[in-house]
């Protein structure tokens, strides 16, 4: 091989390796993604609420549970309470209840976005330093995760969750 | 003290001596200038390592344990940065969880484990960075010790030669011997160099992820919408001042946004600026609108802040319009206190 090959070949296998990194990053950020508490029981949850009550995860059988990790300073955490409110507004009547993580967040600020978003009922357990949400394996927000009737971790959306892949999960694992 | 300026006639025994020494002081120069070069090179990169290793800089006790372990997992939303080394909010919270687990007398091993079924096997950094790490300070050192080496020997060749310029094939040797130590020095300098700066970068593009994950390319400008992402990006990482420079920047292009004015007069207050923070609210509090109630609040806590009999008159102006809102029973309480 000449040495002139030899420099093609060598930039050609260099091309690739850097579109494959792109390419990984690039898809890597967002979307449905695979947890290692898939197929576990979900990690405990409780804490003081906004709204200044305690709050625990408690086990109810009949009822599928959405828990979401938002915190107000998180640009697609003001988008996708809304699409959260209302999609859980639509399944609550079969079993779904939603419960959120707020992470290391200000009360003032949370509340002002609740009621910014016109979603100040909405149940939120206080994360001031992050715990809660590394102790659910959160690599940032927003994340949602869906747990069967058993309190079993099924699916889990890292970012902006859409009304679509919310609704596919809980057809599959709400309540019949 | 003698001065160190003399003067002297041109063409005098004085001047030509003076001129002989200039010119051994240049021949001397040119003879020891790559060897002085070296050595600046050296102690250059030395510096700089004690500098970045920080030599007997290792924080104690339950610090020490903190970090011992954030060093053996990855941060999970981070580009190869150990939880240690990173910025991002959830290395900050993970480090806090490390420090709990602890506290409460689990082993390393024990959390490590609990990382691992919460973030995969990938978390964890194993074999310990610390060797790569020492590897990656010490190969460039031993290049730049090889460099030096060369460029001493071909120093000492060229003494041995002076007054035989050698030329053709002979020449050729010490050409590249000098290629060869000038690469290796300007290698052993430059990966520490650029690791170095890569790491400081890495760790400031992190923070600025951290802090403003919602904005918009650098090449476009911010809308009033984008700057108010980024000043509530800046309140998550506690920047106050920073958060409210984003909510004049997001109030200057929409000057009659309201929620951006309250957003603005919270930030200046948290700042330890609460007599930026009341004209930026007072207009609002006195009008009917739906940011009226935390307008006064923000305005009678600026005017607490600031002594102002005027405060108390506003924060029960507040409680009459907002009663039920979740700061309410905070205020009744700063006026309780207040008699």
């Amino acid at each position: 091989m000449t040495a002139r090959k030899t420099v093609a070949a060598i930039a050609g296998l260099l091309v690739v390796a850097v579109a494959v990194l792109v390419l990984g990053s690039a898809m890597g950020d967002t979307g449905h993604a695979r947890s290692p508490l898939q197929g576990h029981k979900a990690p405990a949850l409780s804490g003081t609420t906004l709204a200044g009550r305690h709050y625990q995860l408690k086990l109810r059988p009949g009822k599928a549970t959405v828990v979401n990790i938002w915190a107000s300073w998180c640009g697609p955490c003001r988008e996708e309470l809304p699409l959260l409110v209302h999609t859980l507004d639509r399944w609550s009547g079969r079993g779904v209840r939603l419960v959120t993580i707020d992470t290391k967040d200000g009360p003032v600020a949370a509340r002002t976005l609740l009621q910014e978003v016109k979603a100040k009922d909405l149940l939120a357990v206080q994360d001031p330093q992050g715990q809660l949400a590394v102790s659910w394996g959160a690599t940032g927000v927003p994340e949602t995760v869906v747990l069967d009737e058993q309190g079993v971790v099924r699916a889990r959306w890292l970012g902006q969750v859409s009304t679509d892949w919310l609704d596919r999960q809980l057809r599959r694992w709400a309540p019949a | 003290m003698t001065s160190q300026h003399q003067v002297t006639a041109p063409g005098s025994s004085a001047a030509r001596a003076a001129a002989t020494d200039r010119g051994d002081r240049t021949s001397r120069l040119r003879r020891h200038g790559p060897l002085l070069g070296t050595a600046v090179a050296v102690l250059a990169v030395l510096a700089a390592v004690v500098a970045v290793v920080g030599v007997g800089h290792r924080p104690a006790g339950m610090d020490r344990r903190v970090q011992d372990v954030a060093t053996t997992l990855k941060c999970p939303s981070c580009n190869g940065e150990s939880v240690a080394a990173s910025n991002a909010p959830i290395a900050q919270s993970m480090r806090v969880e490390i420090r709990h687990q602890l506290g409460q007398g689990r082993s390393p091993d024990q959390i490590r484990s609990w990382f691992e079924q919460r973030y995969g096997s990938d978390v964890v950094t194993l074999p310990s960075p610390r060797g790569a790490e020492v590897l990656l300070w010490v190969l460039p050192g031993l290049v730049l010790c090889g460099g030096a080496a060369l460029a001493w020997g071909m120093v000492r060749r060229r003494g041995r030669m002076r007054g035989s310029r050698p030329t053709g094939a002979a020449a050729l040797p010490g050409k590249r011997v000098a290629v060869a130590a000038g690469a290796c020095l300007a290698v052993g300098a430059l990966v520490p160099a650029v690791v170095w700066a890569r790491t400081g970068a890495g760790q400031a593009d992190q923070a600025a992820g951290a802090a403003a994950p919602a904005t918009a390319s650098p090449n476009r400008p911010l809308s009033a919408d984008g700057w108010a992402k980024v000043g509530t990006s800046l309140e998550s990482q506690h920047d106050y001042s920073g958060a409210a420079r984003a909510y004049r920047h997001a109030l200057s292009l929409e000057p009659r946004s309201a929620a951006l004015r309250v957003r603005l007069g919270f930030d200046l207050l948290r700042a330890g600026r609460p007599r930026d923070a009341v004209p930026v609210v007072r207009a609002l509090s006195q009008h009917k609108s739906a940011e009226r109630p935390l307008a006064l609040l923000v305005l009678g806590l600026a005017q607490r802040s600031e002594h102002d009999p005027a405060a108390n008159h506003t924060l029960r102006a507040f409680l009459k319009v907002a009663p039920n809102h979740p700061a309410a029973t905070q205020v009744r309480r700063l006026l309780a206190k207040d008699g």
